[in-house]
């Protein structure tokens, strides 16, 4: 999978709060889906431009690893390792982070438990959550995903 | 519009909830049967995906604002 795919999976659940911030358009936003639904590499400087707060964070791992911010490798070290520590610890944000934001921003390793339709209902710690199954239209019942916000972005083992 | 902030389930109709935001109110999927009348909600794409708890809702809307 090609670094701006496997980034825009992960990231673009994340652009409702971006959208939220009035940072991007609704039309935007519907782009950015379609995108990471379809598998569609977008431009890099277009991914970095959007998701700004997330390449401030990567930059500084990429360069600890020696690596392109681009590296996949640096792309996954992100979001798999380092970014629920990021969310527990609120980001950058100055103000207070609500748990229930803490928690919907972090990716959860959660297995699934039903399936309706387009939607998944998914188990983890001791939390459901009701996730879309767009990114991964073919994970069935009892497979394990990451999810990240709604979605469900990636089976796992 | 999409909420990246908690509104309220003011109804519920089968698989259905209407969501009160206090300017507007949106109608979105119900799948779990953890969600009741009164509880502030998440949605994203029109589904409701997680519970927020009512002590919470202020930090989520002062995050927000401007």
């Amino acid at each position: 999978m090609k670094p701006e795919v496997f980034f825009l999976r992960y990231a673009f659940p994340c652009a409702f709060i971006i959208f939220q911030r009035k940072e991007i358009t609704k039309r935007e936003l519907t782009e950015l889906e379609n995108a990471a639904v379809n598998n569609v590499v977008l431009p890099k400087e277009k991914l970095e431009k959007i998701f700004h707060r997330a390449f401030n964070r990567i930059k500084p791992i990429a360069v600890e690893m020696n690596k392109d911010r681009w590296n996949i490798e640096v792309i996954k070290e992100y979001f798999l390792n380092r970014h629920t520590e990021l969310a527990e610890q609120g980001f950058e944000m100055t103000k207070k982070v609500p748990r229930t934001l803490k928690e919907l921003c972090k990716i959860h390793k959660a297995v699934i438990t039903d399936k309706k339709r387009s939607l998944f209902v998914v188990k983890f710690n001791k939390s459901t959550r009701t996730v879309l199954n767009s990114l991964v239209p073919n994970a069935k019942i009892g497979d394990l995903v990451n999810i990240h916000y709604g979605y469900a972005v990636e089976i796992v083992t | 519009m999409c909420m990246a902030v908690p509104g309220k389930i003011i109804r519920i109709n089968k698989d259905m909830a209407i969501v009160d935001y206090g300017k507007e109110k949106r109608e979105a999927k119900l799948v779990e049967k953890k969600f009741n009348v009164g509880d502030y909600v998440i949605v994203q794409n029109k589904i409701v995906i997680e519970k927020v708890p009512e002590q919470e809702v202020r930090e989520w809307l002062s995050l927000f604002e401007k």
